[in-house]
Formats: C-alpha cells, sequence, structure tokens
C-alpha cells in the first residue's frame, strides 16, 4: 500500500511538471495594412477585451479570428496618427497594466512595438494626438490630465492640469483633441459622477503647442447642445480642407432629454464657435430612419466637400432592449455638414454599440457591424452607392477600423 | 436509533466511563446505557497514557456509531481502564462520507494545524477554491468545483449565515471552536434547506463538557493580534448551559506587494488596517419540553480600510456593526413516534457603509490629483457615506418521519425575508439624484424528500423535490447614467429535485452517484446591490443547474491507522449563470445573468497513516469551466467565446502535505507534539477568455508551502503552536492579481479548561 502510495505522489507530481501550455510555435504576427480590433464581451456588454491585428485584404467573406491579435484595454480604440505610429492604451476603466504602446507597421507590415510609457493608474487614457516626432499628447480623461511626451522615445515630458477648469459640481473631464494652427484644442466633457453632461453647453481649452501654455477656455451655451466630441474617437474632432475644425458633440447619448447632440464648428483663423452654424442632430430628421431622429452619432469619417460618413446612434431603433451595448442602434448615415441633412445608407445592417468601427479603404467607406446575423465588415463605396456587405467576419464586435490603403 | 447519516446529531452526555476488554472491544456507559464499540471497525486512535476520558470526543462518538443500547453486554469481560484517552480520528467522517451525497470533511486535527482560519483550512480540501484578495479581513469567495460564491450554501450548525454575509463570514468562526468543517459538493443536504447550488460548507461546532473555558492569543506579522475566547458552564441539575464569548481581530495588513500593472513595482500597503469585534453569548436547555432549546446574541463590528493597489488610496474605509439573534428548538419523536422536529430561526438588524469622501487621490510616486466628483472619493467616480440599514429574517423547520430502517421523510420549509434601506446622500450628490433604493425580497423554499435505505444499509437512496418561490420588490434606475427610476415587483416560481444513490460494496468500497436539477433564487446583493460599490441588477434570473456526480472511496485500516482514496467526477449545466463583473462605472461592480456554463472535472485524494508517527495527504483537482453560449447575445453570429475555459477562475489545483507526531518527544510527560507541512499548487490562469497567443494577463501558477511546529501539555491544556505561512517567500497573486502576503510568521498560545 505505501508503495502505491508513494507512486500516486509521483504521479500527481508528473502531472503539474508536465503541464505545459499548448504554445504555438508561429509566433509571427499577422501583416498587412490593414488595421481592425474586435471587443470581445461579457453578454451584458459592459466589459471584457479587446484584440488588434492587421490583415491584408478585405474582401472574399473570409473569417478571421484573434488567435494572432494583440491584446487591448477594454473600452478604448487604438489611435493612428499621420506619422504612422499606431497607440494604443490600457483599459478604459483600469485593471490593466498601465502603459502606453507605440507599434509601427514594419517592412513586413507587421505590428512592431517601438516603445512603451507608464500611465497613471485610473488615467482612463484614449486620445493621442501628435505635435511633432518628438512631441504628443495623451490625454488621461479621469484625471483631468493631458500628459506630453516624445513618440520617439515614449518619456514623459511634462503634465497638464486641466481640473482648474472644472464648472461646479463637475469634473472638467478632457475629451478628444485636435491640433491646428500649432493649438491644441481639448474637449472639456464636464461630466458628473455617471459621465453625463448637466447642461448644454460647449466647452474647448485651448494651449500654445509650442509651450502647452493656456490660452483660455471657450464656452458656448448658445448652440443648445453638449458633449464636445465622443471622448473615446479620434476622429469626433476634425479639422476639414477648408481649415475649419468641426466638432462632433454627443449630448448625453440620447439618455437626458434637453441635452442635445450636434455639431460644432470653429472656423479657420479663429478661436471661438461659429455662433452661425448649428446643427442639432436630435431635431434634424433623418432620411430613412424608421424612428426619424438620431440620438448622436456614435463614430464620423469625414471624407472632404462637407459630406462625413457616420455611425448614427438611435435607441428608436430597438427601443425593446434597454442594454445600451447590445441594443441594434448603430446605423451608416451620411451627414451633409453644410446642407445640415443626415440621410440612412440603405441596405447596410443596423449594429450594436459596440461594433462601430469606420474608416476608408481604396475609397470605400468601411462599417463594421455587429449585426442579426454576423460580426464582420460591410463595404459603401461612395462613388457609385454600391454596398457590400459580411465582406469579412470577424471574432467579436468590429470596434475599431483603419487602413493604410486609403 | 441510527443515527441520520451526515447529520450533525449529537448527545448530551455527563457522566461515561470507557472501558475495554482484553480483545480490545471497548465499551462506554452513559446514564444507564451501555454501549459496544469495535475499535476495529471505527478507527478510533486509543492512546493509553494518563489522563481523563476526553469525553468530548467520546460523545461525538457515540453520536456517531451505532449506538443500540445492548443490555446483554456481558460486563465480567470488561475491564476497566483509569488511564485512558481517546482521540476520535476519522469515525464521524468516516459517516459523513458514507452519506449518498459527496461529501468532504476536514477534521479538527487539519483545523488546529498550519491553517490560521477557516479558508486556509477550506483551501486544502480537493475541489475547494478560495480566493483571498488581501490579508487578514479581506474579501474571499469560496468555490467547489469551480462554482462560486453565494450559490455556496454557508452554514453553521446546519443554520444558514447566507444573507448575514455582511456582517459575519465564516473566517469569523475560530478554528478553536470547530468541531469539523462538511463539504458538500454538488448537492445540498436537504435538511439544510434553502436554494444553494454546487455545494454547501458546514461548520459544526463543537459539543462542551459541563465547564469549558478556551481561550487563546494569536501574534502574528503585519502587526496582527487575534484573541479568542469561549466560556461554557452546564448546571446538571437543570440542564441549563449558559455561554459567553468574545473575538478580537486587528492587523495592519502592511505587507509588501509587486503591482503587475505598474511595472512590478513593489509598495508596501499603507491602508489595510482591519478590526473586528464580536461578542456573544447562549443559553441552552436541555430539559425543558424540546430535547434542546438554544438561544444566541451576537453582536459584531467591523471596520475594514480599503487598500489601493494602482491607486495609493488612503482615506476610505468600510465599516459594519449587527445584533444577530438566533434560536434553534430541537425534538425528538415530536407528536408522533420518529418524528423529529428541528427549527431554526434568526433575526439580524444591522448597519453598514463604505466612507469614502477625500478630496484628493495619490499615485504610489505622491502625485496629487482631485477627485473626480467634486464630492470627493478616492476610488472611483463618486463620493460616499453610506449609512445602509439591513432586517435580515430567516427561518428553517425541519420535519424528519423515521418510519422504519427502510423509510425515512423530511419535510423542510425554509424562508426568508430582507429588507435593505440604503441611505446616502453624499453619492447622491455626486450623481445628481437618488441611486440607491429600498428593497423587500421574501422567498420560500418547501423541499420533501424520502429516503430509502436496503440491503442492510448497502444501499442508500435519498430523493428530494423542492419548490423555490420568491418575490421582490424595489425600485431601480434603469440605466445609472440617468434619473429614471423603475418600479421593480417580481414573483417568481421554480421546481427543482435531486437524487443520491450510495452503495457500499465492502467494508472498504463504496460509490456514490448524485443528479440534481436545482434553482437559486439571488441573493438581495445581487438584485438590489449594496448601496454603494455593487449596482442594482433586478433584472437578474435565478441560475438553474442540472448536475451529475460520481465517486468511488476505498478506506483501509492499516496497522497505523487508515488509508483512503477517494476518486470523484463532476458535471455541471448551469443555465443564466450569475456572474460578478466589473461595471463600465470605475469601482462599481453588479451581477449579471451570464448564460449557459458547462463544468467538467475529476478530483482524486489520497491519505494515509504511512507510519506510527506519520499521515500524508495529497489531492488534484481538474475543473474545467466553458462557456456553452452558442451565439452572441441576440444574434445569429457565432460567439467567440464558445467553448472556451471561464475566465479567472483556477481549473488545476493540488494540495499536499505530512503530519509528523510524536507524544513526549522532548521527555516528560503527556505532552505531544506535531509538525505540519501543507503545499498547494494552482496552475496559472487566465484572466480574460483565452483568445490570442499574445495574451499576457494571466494569474501565475503558485506553489505555496505552509509549516508548523505544534507543542502540546497537560493533554492538550496548553497549546502552542508556531506557523510559517508561505515558506518559501513566493510572490502569490488571487483572482483579478491581487497581490497576497509573502513570507508571514505567527505564534499561537492556547489554554483550554475542561
Amino acid at each position: 500500500m505505501k508503495k502505491s502510495f508513494y507512486l500516486l505522489l509521483l504521479a500527481f507530481a508528473s502531472v503539474f511538471t508536465s503541464c505545459k501550455d499548448d504554445e504555438d510555435d508561429d509566433n509571427t504576427l499577422a501583416s498587412g495594412k490593414i488595421l481592425f480590433s474586435t471587443t470581445v464581451t461579457n453578454p451584458s456588454g459592459d466589459s471584457g477585451s479587446g484584440y488588434l491585428q492587421a490583415i491584408s485584404e478585405l474582401g472574399g467573406g473570409v473569417s478571421y479570428d484573434n488567435k494572432n491579435a494583440i491584446p487591448l484595454g477594454f473600452g478604448s480604440y487604438p489611435c493612428v496618427c499621420e506619422s504612422g505610429n499606431i497607440y494604443i492604451f490600457p483599459d478604459y476603466m483600469g485593471g490593466t497594466e498601465l502603459t502606453l504602446k507605440r507599434y509601427v507597421l514594419n517592412s513586413s507590415n507587421q505590428l512592431e512595438l517601438k516603445g512603451s510609457m507608464m500611465l497613471p493608474a485610473n488615467s482612463s487614457a484614449a486620445i493621442v494626438v501628435e505635435a511633432s516626432r518628438e512631441k504628443a499628447y495623451v490625454c488621461c480623461q479621469s484625471l483631468d490630465m493631458i500628459i506630453v511626451f516624445n513618440p520617439e522615445t515614449m518619456k514623459e515630458i511634462s503634465r497638464i492640469d486641466v481640473s482648474p477648469l472644472r464648472n461646479d459640481g463637475v469634473s472638467a473631464y478632457p475629451g478628444a483633441m485636435c491640433i491646428r494652427d500649432n493649438i491644441l484644442y481639448v474637449a472639456l466633457e464636464q461630466y458628473n459622477s455617471q459621465w453625463m453632461p448637466v447642461e448644454n453647453s460647449v466647452e474647448m481649452a485651448l494651449y500654445k503647442v509650442s509651450d502647452d501654455s493656456f490660452i483660455k477656455r471657450i464656452r458656448n451655451t448658445s448652440l443648445g447642445y453638449c458633449g464636445p466630441t465622443r471622448p473615446i474617437d479620434d476622429q469626433s474632432i476634425f479639422v476639414d480642407e477648408n481649415g475649419d475644425l468641426y466638432v462632433n458633440c454627443v449630448g448625453s447619448f440620447g439618455f437626458i432629454p434637453g441635452l442635445d447632440a450636434g455639431i460644432a464648428r470653429i472656423k479657420k483663423g479663429e478661436t471661438e464657435f461659429d455662433e452661425s452654424y448649428r446643427f442639432n442632430l436630435n431635431s434634424t430628421k433623418v432620411d430613412g430612419l424608421s424612428c426619424d431622429y438620431l440620438n448622436m452619432l456614435g463614430k464620423c469619417q469625414y471624407i472632404s466637400d462637407g459630406i462625413m460618413y457616420a455611425y448614427g446612434y438611435a435607441t428608436g431603433l430597438d427601443p425593446e432592449n434597454t442594454n445600451t451595448y447590445t441594443a441594434r442602434t448603430g446605423v451608416p448615415v451620411i451627414v451633409d455638414l453644410k446642407e445640415k441633412t443626415v440621410k440612412v445608407i440603405k441596405g447596410l445592417p443596423l449594429s450594436n454599440g459596440h461594433g462601430m468601427a469606420m474608416g476608408i479603404h481604396k475609397g470605400k467607406i468601411v462599417y463594421g457591424s455587429a449585426n442579426d446575423s454576423y460580426n464582420g465588415f460591410c463595404t459603401y463605396d461612395p462613388e457609385t452607392g454600391d454596398i457590400e456587405t459580411k465582406v469579412i467576419t470577424v471574432s467579436g464586435f468590429p470596434s475599431f477600423f483603419y487602413s493604410f490603403e486609403r | 436509533m441510527q443515527p441520520q447519516i451526515g447529520g450533525n446529531k449529537k448527545t448530551e452526555l455527563h457522566s461515561l466511563t470507557i472501558c475495554a476488554n482484553e480483545n480490545q472491544r471497548f465499551s462506554a456507559k452513559a446514564k444507564g446505557y451501555k454501549m459496544e464499540m469495535i475499535i476495529e471497525n471505527l478507527g478510533f486512535d486509543v492512546k493509553r497514557y494518563g489522563g481523563k476520558v476526553a469525553s468530548v470526543m467520546a460523545i461525538a462518538m457515540i453520536a456517531a456509531v451505532d449506538a443500540t443500547a445492548q443490555n446483554d453486554f456481558n460486563e465480567a469481560d470488561i475491564k476497566e481502564l483509569e488511564e485512558i484517552t481517546i482521540v476520535a480520528k476519522r469515525n464521524e467522517i468516516r459517516e459523513m462520507r458514507e452519506a449518498a451525497m459527496p461529501v468532504s470533511v476536514i477534521s479538527t486535527k487539519l483545523l488546529e494545524g498550519t491553517s490560521s482560519n477557516i479558508n486556509d483550512a477550506l483551501a486544502r480540501t480537493t475541489g475547494v477554491t478560495v480566493r483571498n484578495t488581501g490579508g487578514v479581513g479581506s474579501a474571499s469567495r469560496i468555490s467547489v468545483r469551480g462554482l462560486e460564491g453565494k450559490r455556496m450554501g454557508i452554514y453553521i450548525d446546519e443554520a444558514a449565515m447566507g444573507q448575514f454575509s455582511d456582517y459575519l463570514s465564516l473566517n469569523d468562526v475560530p478554528t478553536d471552536m470547530i468541531e469539523r468543517i462538511e463539504i458538500y459538493k454538488g448537492i445540498v443536504p436537504y435538511r439544510f434547506g434553502g436554494s444553494a447550488l454546487g455545494g454547501a460548507v458546514n461548520v459544526v461546532t463543537k459539543e462542551y463538557p459541563p465547564v469549558y473555558l478556551d481561550a487563546s492569543y494569536e501574534l502574528a506579522s503585519f502587526n496582527t493580534h487575534k484573541f479568542n475566547t469561549a466560556f461554557k458552564r452546564t448546571n446538571k441539575k437543570t440542564g441549563l448551559q449558559f455561554g459567553v464569548g468574545g473575538v478580537y481581530t486587528y492587523s495592519d495588513n502592511d505587507y509588501e506587494m509587486k503591482l503587475p500593472n505598474l511595472n512590478n513595482r513593489v509598495v508596501k500597503r499603507d491602508h489595510d488596517a482591519f478590526r473586528k469585534v464580536m461578542a456573544g453569548g447562549s443559553l441552552k436547555a436541555t430539559k425543558w419540553y424540546f430535547d434542546e432549546a438554544k438561544l444566541e446574541l451576537v453582536y459584531t463590528n467591523t471596520k475594514k480600510e480599503i487598500q489601493g493597489i494602482d491607486f495609493d488610496i488612503r482615506e476610505a474605509y468600510t465599516h459594519g456593526q449587527a445584533g444577530i439573534s438566533a434560536l434553534s428548538l430541537k425534538k425528538d419523536n415530536f407528536i408522533a413516534d420518529g418524528l423529529d422536529f428541528d427549527f431554526d430561526a434568526s433575526f439580524s438588524y444591522g448597519q453598514n457603509g463604505l466612507n469614502d469622501k477625500a478630496s484628493y487621490r495619490y499615485d504610489w510616486d505622491g502625485n496629487r490629483y482631485n477627485s473626480v466628483s467634486p464630492y470627493g472619493g478616492e476610488q472611483g467616480n463618486y463620493a460616499s457615506d453610506s449609512d445602509n440599514r439591513t432586517k435580515d429574517l430567516l427561518s428553517k423547520l425541519n420535519l424528519n418521519y423515521l418510519l422504519n430502517k427502510h423509510h425515512t421523510f423530511n419535510l423542510n420549509l425554509y424562508a426568508t425575508s430582507m429588507h435593505q434601506n440604503p441611505h446616502n446622500e453624499l453619492m447622491d450628490l455626486s450623481f445628481g439624484y437618488q441611486t440607491n433604493f429600498p428593497s423587500r425580497m421574501k422567498s420560500l423554499t418547501t423541499g420533501f424528500s424520502y429516503d430509502l435505505t436496503l440491503f442492510d444499509g448497502k444501499f442508500m437512496s435519498a430523493t428530494t423535490i423542492k419548490n423555490f418561490l420568491f418575490t421582490s420588490k424595489t425600485k431601480a434606475l434603469e440605466h445609472t447614467f440617468i434619473n429614471n427610476p423603475v418600479d421593480i415587483d417580481m414573483k417568481k416560481n421554480y421546481w427543482g429535485g435531486s437524487e443520491s444513490l450510495r452503495y457500499k460494496f465492502n467494508k472498504r468500497m463504496m460509490a456514490k452517484l448524485s443528479f440534481s436539477s436545482e434553482v437559486r433564487i439571488p441573493t438581495s446583493e445581487e438584485l438590489a446591490g449594496n448601496g454603494y460599490s455593487v449596482l442594482p441588477a433586478t433584472d437578474l434570473e435565478p441560475e438553474r443547474c442540472n448536475g451529475l456526480n460520481a465517486g468511488v472511496i476505498y478506506r483501509r485500516l492499516t496497522k497505523f491507522g487508515v488509508t483512503e482514496i477517494e476518486a470523484g467526477y463532476f458535471f455541471n449545466d448551469l443555465h443564466d449563470m450569475i456572474r460578478y463583473q466589473a461595471d463600465m462605472i470605475p469601482s462599481m461592480a453588479r451581477y449579471a445573468n451570464f448564460g449557459t456554463v458547462r463544468s467538467n472535472g475529476g478530483e482524486i485524494e489520497v491519505k494515509s497513516d504511512v507510519a506510527p508517527v506519520l499521515y500524508l495527504y495529497a489531492n488534484a483537482t481538474y475543473q474545467d469551466l466553458r462557456d456553452y453560449r452558442e451565439h452572441e447575445t441576440g444574434s445569429e453570429a457565432e460567439n467567440p467565446t464558445y467553448n472556451k475555459r471561464m475566465p479567472n477562475i483556477p481549473y488545476l489545483l493540488a494540495n499536499w502535505g505530512m503530519d509528523l507526531h510524536k507524544e513526549n518527544l522532548f521527555g516528560g510527560k503527556k505532552q505531544n507534539t506535531r509538525l505540519l507541512v501543507d503545499a498547494s499548487y494552482i496552475h496559472e490562469y487566465f484572466y480574460d477568455f483565452e483568445m490570442s497567443k499574445y495574451q499576457d494577463r494571466k494569474i501565475p501558477s503558485s506553489l505555496t508551502f505552509d509549516a508548523c511546529i505544534e507543542h502540546s501539555f497537560n493533554y492538550d491544556s496548553w497549546i502552542i503552536s508556531f506557523k510559517v505561512k508561505n515558506l518559501t517567500d513566493r510572490v502569490v497573486y488571487s483572482e483579478l492579481n491581487r497581490p497576497l502576503p509573502g513570507r508571514n510568521y505567527s505564534l499561537k498560545v492556547r489554554y483550554v479548561m475542561k
């Protein structure tokens, strides 16, 4: 008996010493000039993880899993700058490694990590804008802070404290950022504890890029909407070909009646909101939309000549589903910034709140879609108006798309 | 009378004589009864050295064996022993293990070994995982075969304590006062009542001799102090037993921790002090109408600082206090012969809350940041100064009718009523509107069971049918983002059942098989939140679980003691699994239905007295829980995590250890020395679903060793023990990468007067 007892012990030991992960010897990343990420959530949609990968082709109904993807923090999207730098962030709610990572596509079109920088805890970091090869800004939204850093070395240079710009009873909550004419425009969300605005005001803080000094705060309460930029969407503030700066204001995400969404503009050469430009999305009837009005634009992609493609968000599209993460409330739309009109792109499926990736690939507008029958990508050709659905399918909700072949 | 298998029946005796004849047949005389016990069949460890009979152990023995009075016992054959100590090693344990349901039992000796508390002992049991989140007083979750948290039934002497978990935890019960711990896997015994799934933990406290005093003081690393005392006095004439006791625990918990999210930076915990005070009294009557009537009153008061991990939290803390009363009535042959009556009722009134109103937050470099909310708060987006009031009533009625030796019927009614009244002005100010609302929840579980025993007890079957009824009434915010409270008025009714079978092939070998289809009703915290860190989830559906358990036990007496091998298999199909998960709002969490999860696994345990002075054990568990949702919620799209292992749940665990014991090792008399070493292994597991080969968020494998040397004097009247935990000073993380203490020490002195 004694002998068999020791044999059993030995068997246990051998089980544990022989336990190795199912390691895949093929450690090469997938390659290509197309980037996309998916978000894999729990059933309620409010937590999970993200995965980023590079692929070479968008078409043929190919199915991609996440086996070769780089894990991302949940709740924020990668930022791709004109320099080609690709930034990924820690989990927006915290709990993951607190580093900002810079990747590039290398000569083999594979994602290659070039450096990383520690961020403070609870940063909710989401947006990077680059001023030069040696200077960039990352917005730490929950800390009311912007960190200035060197992208080459990934070393922190300085910090900009935005908290003095808080309104009463709220947090300044810096959102998406943009640089125009050597001025850093920082959206101020002025959120309360549940990330909601409390009044119809559009505010921004302006800093000199040369020395990061504070220029002024601009605030407009006459436009009738609020929530300047979607804080995790770097395309929600952009400069058009005329030098005008547009801000997609998301209001209260459709939750609080009267706190509206709309588009604000700061004209070229000016540093105040253009009072003459008003585009309230909550009162603009949308052509082709079953519930008439959008709550906001969840994701946008400006093309040219005042035409912007977007994912409209309307709770009225799935009124029975109160889960804002999984309800089919995202609808692909064309926004005419000049005419102030919104039109639904017919034939593209409705998507949920996570599957709102958008981008441009070889002249086509690409929409991620987490719809009733698949998770994948669709395209719209602005020239012909042709649509193609399910061009590829993916594992998880398609939450980010960027192509270096625009 | 045949004791109820797996039961907790205790026989109150005040005088006892243990005798033995030359054939090693032992007998006991008590209150006119004579009982014969054969040592070979019991596995008692009888030590012939001077001293009095350990009556409490003997009582336990008598309760466990077939204590039929044997009036034909030949007294002439009896040779009376004046000097004898009986140590009940595994008698009750064996009876427990022979029950039809899968059960593990932790005995007193294991509890008093390297374990500092119940959780330590549970963690070494086959199929049990205990995940602490820090040092003394930290939150911990117990899971059996991967099914964790609130679906486990937690009982003390078969009285449920689940609803009082805001104020009391298993760890609050001093190990010195515990006779044994029963861990039921898969199926919860019908007499416990309630709607637990996945299993139950029942802590059986000690029975006491007429006069009993137990006091201990433990000094441990990180400025940890633990003082326990219990005094019991029984009046033989009136049958009244009075008891008082108290517990004081304090720890700074200021151990160093390595932070994986911060580039493996090492910091010293600086805001994790824990203090708990408990005091209680009891009155038990054994000569009134009821065989036993017991009233207990307990007061508990806790304060726990909140330790930051990524951030350096400096001021926030939680607090709670409660008064708990419990009434227990038992009577055999109640109304009719063979009908046993067992009634428990408890009521608690408690107050708890989170105080988090610091204006600034700090990182580990000392940099200061404004709190997110202008009203303060270090943990998350909001300030809190909550004063939540809770009233919990729980009652259980068990009627057991023994028709004859083949047939037993049981009716169990288990009712709960909970009322929460949260109050948190500061949180409401931060949000701009009322965020928490009063809630009421009531439940009634009715269970009817039938036990069939055949072939001289070789075959046993227990069949149970249950009905679950629960109602919930509250208000809740449909979205935490906006002020839109909606009325919740819910009433649900479900049926469930289970079947357990056991067959004893011979004295050494038996097999067990059980099936169940059970329902677990969400707790009030799961439905209504806790008023600060857990958000309401009023649309939660009850969990349903269909399970299968099978096991084989081989047990053999050897010349040194016992050798036992047990192997088990389990399968669970869990629908609408309720899962604790982080919310979008930082520092907030909520419970949500996950969907269908299947668990499959096996466990094996071997233990043996391999030498007169050496006991060894080893066990291993493989528990594979997988997501079985084929499609995304509300879509035909494939679920990307279909058939993937559930994250943040360990799946491969093992423990092994030894107990080296020798009497009078250093000379002298009446002394005993024990050296114990325990090892625990948890294989690496993923924080998220395993999707990518580049995934690096893992809780690393851990192999830890604990050791203890214990020396007792005067037949365990004085016990001194020195423990070293995490002997090799391994860096260990628990769930969600919570750092646990490195090597730490404790010295304990205990005095028992009996």
